[in-house]
Formats: C-alpha cells, structure tokens, sequence
C-alpha cells in the first residue's frame, strides 16, 4: 500500500507526541491503515490521514481499558518541546484522558491540532472544514472544560 | 535566531513540506520562516533525522476483511508476521465494493422512504427544536436499518459549506432512534441542515455544498438561527 510507505512515517510521528508510547503508536497507525485496506479511499492526502488518525488516537484515550495501559506505559519525552505554548507541556495524558470523557469529540480534536500538532487557527479551520470562529470557540470550551478539571492555566 | 512573534509552523505543514506536497507559493513561505526560526528548523531535523521505520502491515485473514472490531484487530497487530503483499492484495480484492454480496451492493439505492430517519434533541428546547442559538448543544437520534450501519455519515450543511461536527463512526449500531455518539453546537446566522447520509461515493459527500447534492441518500432537518428568547 504505497500510502503506507508514503505517510506512514509522519503518522506515527504524530501517534507518539499524543498517545506518548511506541508500541500502541504503531498500532494506531496500522489500525488505521488495515481499517483503510478494508474501505478504499478516493484520496488520500496527509491532511485527511492526520484527521482519521486523531479520530482513533481520542478513541483509544476514551476507552477506560486503553487508558489504564497507556498511562501506565506514558513516556512523556515522545511529547518533545511545545513551540506553541510552553505551558501546553501541562497536558500530560492524564488530563487529557480526563478531557476526552467531558467533551465532544470535535473539541478534543480541535485541542490536539492546536497543541499537539501545533496548528494555527486557519490551518486548523481547513482541515476540520470548519470557519475559524468555530475553532477558536472550541478552544475556548476545551479551556473552560480544563478549568473545571483544576488546569486553570494550561491554554492560556 | 527565533522571531517569537512568527507563528510556528505546524508539523503538518513539515511533514507535507518533506514529502513536497507543498504549493509552490507555500513552499517559498515555509522555506523563508525556516531560514528564520531555529524551533521550526530543530523540528525539520527531528522529521528528518527520524529513521524509525513501520513494520509491515499484519496480514488480514478474510474473517478480519469482513469483521472489523477493535479488539479483534488489536489482536491480529499482536500476532500477525508478515506476507505483506499477498494480504494486501488479498484484502483489496475482497473489499471491492463490487465484491461485497448482493444485498450490500444494492445499499444506495435499497432504501426505502421512511427507512431512515433522523431526530434532533436540544439541550434546552428538547426534542423537535426549530432553531438553534450559541451555546445549545444538540443529540441526533438515528432510525436505521441495521445493514446500513457501515455506510452513515453526519453531516451539517450551512452557507454553502459542510461540516461534520460529530465522530465519523466504522459502524453505527442502527436502530431504532439510536442516538449518535457526542453532541455539537451551532453558530452563525444562517439556516443549518443537520444530515445523514448513506451515499456510496464518499466524494460526493465529502464535496457537497448542499444536501440535493447527495439526493436521494440523504435524510435532514432544518435549524433557523434565533436566540433563547425568539423561538
């Protein structure tokens, strides 16, 4: 599958600053690509990849089993430097697990383009096909959603 | 040296510029700030120095190719060796849409009127809201005939421009008013059609700008913007 060779590189990339472990990063990204085997796509491009990958990534931070492991096997240096906000180290996956029960799906993905992925607002209204007021109220709820969870700080 | 007011750039837009998936206009941008910002160049060395490579992908038995739970394939990761190229093969030929049985292949157009149907709740106007204002979350409650589970989408067509503001699912669990997993918000101050679609080709639904576009497979409501105090 030439897409796999071509983007599976940078796809596991992304799967280690967020899920922080190699071994479920891997398998996040030959999930997605087995799951890819089994529903051709017309295109596709990275940007369409980073989405589905996020969408599975969240899932597995949702799921209570999946996330007992990956606490357990977190290595926060696969997170690297944050060039975006210093303070965006904060979001270890605890509290991002925590995050992912008390808020829509959307909004979790809107946190991890910004903070993960280190996304501007329009590059992050473009892959989500959403306008950048959209995004810029979702980061405010997933700010409001972490003050509650005792991060007051975290995105300001 | 740094400029701290330039806006990093993103890992997408690295990565995309090391596979030169680049426009040309967007590449002279990326190249110019990279001349200018160590942080962005230190994570171009990082994408470039990584060397770390994937395994290839497990070979799918046909009972994987045609159930495809999470922990099923969790499991096949974990024991699957090799025979890359016969199980790709494999697998694509299986999954051809003209392969699937009869009565999957005939899925767009085997729908009948009624067959699916769609409901909104509002957080606060409850079920059968006629209007939506900043803040109110909305549910979707699905009516769905079982075998069309694999083919749903949501998605949310306003001004010209669509959305899909919830999870994408592998395989909804249809039945009757079966809500949709998380909820979304709508803002803006034009109408909004809220929408499933069980269309076959995912371009058609990926590039419509408006639901008679993915006629007839599509079922949807209407929402007029409002406030509170108006509806």
């Amino acid at each position: 599958m030439d897409s796999y060779r071509r983007y599976g590189p940078a796809l596991l990339r992304k799967a280690r600053r967020l899920l922080r472990n190699e071994e479920d990063a891997r398998d996040a990204v030959q999930a997605l690509f087995l799951d890819l085997l089994q529903r051709p796509e017309p295109t596709l491009d990275l940007p369409f990849l980073y989405r589905a990958l996020t969408h599975r990534c969240l899932n597995l931070l949702r799921d209570e089993k999946n996330r007992t492991r990956l606490l357990e096997r977190e290595s926060p240096s696969l997170r690297g430097s944050s060039r975006i906000a210093p303070d965006a180290q904060v979001l270890g996956l605890d509290v991002l697990c925590k995050l992912s029960v008390v808020v829509e799906e959307t909004v979790m993905e809107t946190l991890v383009f910004r903070f993960f992925d280190e996304m501007g607002l329009e590059e992050i209204a473009d892959v989500m096909s959403v306008s950048r007021k959209t995004v810029q109220n979702r980061l405010t709820r997933a700010s409001e959603a972490l003050a509650a969870l005792g991060n007051l700080e975290v995105l300001s | 040296m740094t400029q701290l007011s330039m806006p990093p750039l993103s890992w997408l837009t690295l990565e995309r510029y090391v596979l030169d998936e680049l426009a040309p206009s967007e590449r002279a941008r990326v190249e110019r700030q990279l001349a200018q910002s160590s942080a962005d160049r230190a994570c171009l060395d990082e994408i470039l120095n990584d060397l770390s490579e994937l395994p290839p992908l497990p070979a799918p038995t046909p009972a994987q190719v045609t159930s495809i739970t999470g922990a099923r394939r969790r499991r096949s990761l974990a024991m699957a060796t090799s025979a890359l190229a016969v199980a790709a093969a494999l697998a694509l030929v299986v999954l051809r849409p003209s392969d699937l049985p009869a009565e999957r292949r005939r899925v767009s157009d085997g729908v009948k009127g009624g067959e699916v149907a769609l409901a909104l709740v509002g957080e606060q106007q409850g079920e059968l809201p006629t209007r939506f204002f900043e803040g109110e979350h909305f549910k979707l409650l699905v009516t769905c005939p079982r075998w069309l589970g694999r083919r749903l989408h949501v998605v949310v067509f306003q001004d010209g421009r669509r959305y899909e503001p919830l999870i994408q699912l592998d395989d909804f669990a249809c039945g009757n008013r079966v809500p949709w997993p998380g909820a979304f918000a709508l803002d803006g101050d034009t109408p909004a059609d809220i929408c499933v679609t069980w269309h076959e080709q995912r371009e058609r639904y990926e590039t419509a700008e408006q639901p008679s576009q993915l006629d007839p497979s599509v079922v949807c409501e209407r929402l007029q913007p409002g406030s509170p105090n108006n509806q």
